[in-house]
């Protein structure tokens, strides 16, 4: 049997989940460099959460929720590189975004920092999501990713000096 | 990357460099590591370069989820999106604002020789005068500088909003510390004053949360939040920094680490 003990551990509550949208939003966009796939996969990360009842033992809401996104994108990755390629037909295609909610210089700005987020080796990138985009601390990055604390500020100083070479071009 | 300016530096170096640009150095190293930077342009430019890096992230943080994405979220379980409410005087239209502001600071002029919780949101605006605070070795939450033992936060880990620098005073004879953090090219300060509890503007709005009341309103352009830790008075403010934010700021308790 299985005991869950009140002291070291608290129930998940949806009602606060709903406060991290937009960090995770960015967070997602960082990770996979699409505002599109963002979306989607910001979309599955609470589907999952949200299915049962969770239990925290020594993590934050949102370290949790970034450890939740990561695994997802991470696993689907390695799923799509496993299956057979097919080539793109042309309504697979995605249109250009339609939206107009976006000021088009801010956005086209996000996006190229975004997608020199995403074009970085996975260790670098996902620390420097966890820390910079996110705002987590260097112990929760850790916890979120399963490292020790100490290899997050290396690679983050290692991530930094990548994208700053990407956005000067 | 360019991995000739980093050759010949430890995955220790490039690890305090990193907790240097976020703020996350404790100043016993910081110092030692800024004489190094003066002597080493190889050093300084790594600096240099991880700073123009982390404020293009920090150009991000306004991007919103789209409102598509949050009506699924919401549909599929998660509570609507508890934004704190922001007092209608702080959301409401600039010149509304700047009439509420001009009426709250006359409502709140301090009487004689007294100290107002806008006097020492007005400290906000003064140049700071000593370094940075740096933070306490093993609480990473907390930086070292405080008031009667009531310590500063760091924001800098978990916000993006580094300590800059600080000042000292003494309005109407209490002591009163400003720690001023910027991030993204904006700044906020927070002063803690010493002595009895100031009382807040007569019109500004109580935001309760977690047992603890704010107050917020308006002054001269500033959004200021003002609360008490352990009988000393806070006040948090900045020009262009939405109230919710300065309310999170404010309310963070660094996981227990932040005593209120």
């Amino acid at each position: 049997m299985i005991q869950v003990s009140a002291k070291t551990t608290r129930k998940l509550d949806p009602e606060e989940l709903g406060d991290h949208l937009d960090r995770l939003f960015r967070a997602a966009w960082a990770l996979c460099g699409s505002r599109e796939d963002a979306e989607d996969l910001v979309q599955e990360t609470y589907e999952r959460v949200l299915r049962r009842p969770r239990f925290m033992r020594r993590e934050d809401d949102l370290g949790y929720l970034y450890r939740t996104l990561h695994n997802t994108y991470f696993n689907a990755r390695r799923t799509a590189s496993r299956r057979p390629r097919v080539a793109a037909q042309l309504d697979d295609v995605q249109a250009a975004s339609s939206r107009t909610d976006l000021q088009p210089e801010r956005a086209a700005e996000t996006s190229l920092v975004f997608e020199a987020v995403a074009a970085l080796p996975q260790p670098m990138r996902e620390a420097l999501v966890a820390v910079d985009v996110l705002g987590l601390s260097y112990a929760e990055a850790g916890r979120a990713l399963g490292v020790h604390e100490n290899t997050i500020p290396s690679r983050l100083a290692r991530a930094r000096l990548k994208v700053a070479e990407a956005l000067q071009g | 990357m360019d991995f000739q300016s980093t050759n010949g530096y430890s995955e220790e170096q490039l690890a305090d460099l990193a907790r240097l640009v976020d703020g996350t150095l404790p100043a016993d190293r910081r110092a030692e590591l800024e004489v190094h930077l003066a002597e080493s342009p190889e050093a300084a430019s790594i600096v240099a370069r991880q700073e123009a890096a982390l404020d293009a992230l920090r150009g991000t943080a306004d991007t919103a989820a789209p409102a598509r994405l949050r009506a699924r979220v919401e549909r599929r379980g998660a509570a609507p999106v508890a934004r704190r409410r922001v007092p209608a005087i702080l959301s409401g239209g600039l010149a509304a604002a700047a009439a509420a502001a001009f009426a709250l600071f006359f409502l709140a002029l301090p009487g004689a020789g007294g100290l107002s919780t806008t006097g020492a949101a007005a400290l906000a605006d003064k140049p700071w005068t000593q370094p940075a605070p740096g933070a306490v070795a093993g609480t990473p939450q907390l930086l070292s500088a405080k008031v009667d033992g009531v310590p500063f936060p760091n924001y800098a880990a978990k916000f993006s909003w580094k300590p800059v620098g600080a000042r000292e005073d003494a309005p109407s004879g209490r002591r009163a510390r400003t720690v001023y953090y910027e991030s993204g090219g904006r700044t906020v300060a927070y002063t803690i004053v010493s002595g009895g509890a100031l009382n807040p503007p007569s019109g500004s709005r109580s935001v309760r949360q977690d047992g603890v009341e704010f107050r917020t309103f308006a002054k001269d352009g500033r959004t200021v939040v003002t609360w008490q830790r352990r009988g000393h008075t806070c006040v948090l403010s900045a020009t262009g920094v939405p109230a919710s934010d300065l309310l999170t700021l404010a309310d963070w308790r660094g996981k227990g680490a932040i005593p209120f």
